[in-house]
């Protein structure tokens, strides 16, 4: 386990609803090295913003983390209360949102908006706060940034909007950048700009980002290491190369093989069924009814073993062809 | 030609409030009730200056009684002979001061109320709006009327008894706002910045909440001039000889036959000053919800 970065270790979430507690995310664990960009990818409803939540600590009404552990550099944030959380929350962790266009206070100008986190979390004075502000904005790619400070974010665009999210996010240089599928709401030049703009920032301020996306192209650009999550279990985690040259859990192979292809003109593949309601989790592999290769055996617990060094698939028959 | 056009673009003021003072000048009928309000105000200011309280509001004169307006008295006189005119515009001094005064009395207790239970929501929430339901099951007057009857009647009593009664429709009016920011991405992200709880409420929810509100209490000033005359003319608010509008026209109303215009002068004031509230209330609704915006 490293030290720097942020580790979750058997993190699982419980809702309570009114249908009885469910389990959006269980038993999760995954690593985020100092400067690595980690894809989280999976259906809606997977577990992914659950996750992300409890490590922002904004997990919504009646969830809560019922068991496992956050490190970040560390340190135990899991245990944090409110005010702590607070405290680290856009200081050392920050968080992007899928929607730059609600995320945003229709009424307060940007350039404030992005002021207050620094007011929140540094004692610069007042005079300085401007030219920090100023200097985040030219460094996340805002042209005629002295104007945009003054603007309201509906004089934005979608694209910019998603910048200014970015410098609110930046500004105070967080370890860690949680980004909630940052580009699902914009066009795919804009997705490219948006992508390049956080490697670039991954780069200069040496921040971890924690992607969640269910674009597997996002993935392929950008990401170190991905983890697949399915009904809120990580299936398969490994680095970016080998997911798409070898998946081995049958669930990455089947999301890999209902991408289009260009190269190929045989009908598309989907994965049959659909994802089962979370107060309805199967027993033994989640995957098991959706299947391809399920036996017998998948009505029990898969093991999460290491089929290859750095590759973890959570699967009986994986494990099976490596013996 | 283009520097022409990008000079007008620059002339045009930006941002929401500008926007709203933008569409609400658009608005001719809302304009002229807003022009007639500020009237009334200027003259309920200065009514003092205008007409002389004592010797002409309130000196009885019973050889001048019940004339017809004329030049002399723009509104005629009353049946103890007093100036119509002076008393209205004193008498807008009490409708103006009820309708503003109770209006923001309730809305500080009903934004604060209303903020919290839909904030913290929760055993809160329904802890505030259960007491609220409960006051609102009351009929607004028979529960003004009931704390008039406790207290007696006058001045304190009736902005007390308004506002108690007016509590509780501001309570829900905020809260059904609130909830509605509250559910906005921008809060969460302000969260996520680890923006405090205080901040949260007024440096994000109020702004965005504040247009219906506003338009709320315009309406509200309106219902409140109307139930405060309510209240007078059933005796249980401002005594004569007190100038009241709604103790005038109760008065009035014996001579209604005879001397309609006394009765006349006083229900006009009462619908106009109304009438012009509800107007520019209108008219900022209009102007705030950016669906009836070109």
């Amino acid at each position: 386990m490293t030290e720097n970065g942020l580790v979750v270790d058997n993190l699982s979430v419980t809702l309570k609803t009114r249908d009885g507690d469910l389990m959006p995310v269980s038993c999760v664990s995954m690593e985020i090295p100092q400067g690595c960009i980690v894809g989280l990818v999976g259906e809606s409803g997977c577990g992914k913003s659950m996750t992300a939540r409890s490590v922002m600590g904004l997990l919504p009404y009646g969830g809560s983390i019922s068991g496992g552990h956050i490190f970040l550099d560390g340190t135990d944030i899991s245990a944090f209360t409110p005010k702590q959380m607070r405290s680290i929350n856009g200081s050392r962790i920050s968080m992007i949102f899928q929607e730059p266009m609600t995320s945003l206070n229709p009424v307060v100008r940007v350039g404030k908006q992005i002021e207050e986190v620094l007011l929140l979390h540094t004692d610069i004075p007042k005079e300085q706060r401007k030219e920090h502000v100023l200097e985040i904005m030219r460094e996340v790619g805002i042209p005629e940034a002295e104007r945009r400070y003054r603007a309201y974010p509906f004089e934005l665009s979608g694209g910019l909007r998603q910048r200014v999210m970015i410098a609110m996010a930046m500004i105070c240089k967080p370890e860690l950048l949680i980004a909630d599928e940052p580009t699902t709401a914009l066009d795919v030049t804009i997705e490219a700009q948006i992508l390049k703009l956080m490697e670039s920032l991954r780069r200069s301020f040496n921040t971890s980002v924690l992607l969640i996306t269910h674009n597997l192209g996002v993935v392929a650009r950008i990401c170190d290491t991905v983890n697949v999550m399915y009904m809120g279990q990580i299936v398969e985690s490994c680095v970016k190369t080998a997911l798409f040259e070898n998946p081995q859990h049958p669930y990455t192979q089947g999301l890999l093989a209902s991408l289009p292809r260009l190269d190929r003109s045989e009908r598309l593949t989907n994965i049959k069924g659909t994802v089962p309601p979370l107060n309805a989790v199967p027993e033994g592999c989640r995957f098991a009814d959706r299947c391809p290769l399920a036996t017998g055996l998948c009505r029990t617990d898969p093991p999460y073993q290491e089929t290859e060094p750095g590759h973890f698939v959570r699967c009986h028959h994986c494990s099976k062809k490596e013996a | 030609m283009n520097r022409k056009k990008r000079k007008e673009i620059k002339s045009i003021p930006k941002g929401h409030f500008a926007d709203i003072c933008r569409n609400f000048a658009r608005n001719k009928t809302a304009m002229a009730a807003l022009a007639v309000l500020i009237l009334i105000l200027i003259t309920a200011l200065f009514a003092d200056v205008i007409v002389d309280y004592r010797t002409k509001v309130l000196a009885q004169d019973p050889r001048m009684r019940l004339l017809s307006p004329s030049a002399e008295h723009w509104f005629g006189t009353d049946n103890f002979g007093r100036d119509l005119f002076g008393r209205i515009i004193h008498g807008a001094r009490y409708s103006l001061f009820f309708g503003i005064a109770c209006t923001a009395i309730s809305l500080a207790v009903g934004c604060v109320l209303g903020a919290t239970a839909a904030y913290y929501g929760g055993i809160i929430d329904n802890i505030i709006m259960r007491i609220t339901d409960t006051v609102m099951c009351i009929p607004f007057l028979l529960l003004a009327l009931t704390i008039v009857a406790v207290g007696g009647p006058g001045l304190r009593t009736l902005t007390i008894a308004i506002t108690v009664a007016s509590v509780p429709g501001f309570t829900r009016m905020v809260r059904s706002v609130v909830l509605s920011v509250v559910s906005k991405d921008f809060i969460e992200a302000a969260k996520s910045c680890g923006t405090k709880d205080a901040a949260i409420i007024f440096g994000h929810i109020l702004p965005n909440a504040i247009g219906p509100v506003i338009v709320n209490c315009m309406m509200n000033i309106a219902g409140i001039i109307m139930s405060a005359a309510g209240l007078s003319y059933l005796g249980m608010g401002i005594q004569p000889p007190t100038p009241e509008w709604g103790s005038m026209l109760s008065e009035a109303m014996k001579y209604f036959r005879t001397y309609p215009h006394v009765a006349v002068c006083a229900g006009a004031a009462i619908m106009i000053t109304a009438l012009c509230f509800n107007l520019v209330g209108d008219g900022l609704a209009d102007a705030i919800d950016p669906k009836r915006r070109r």
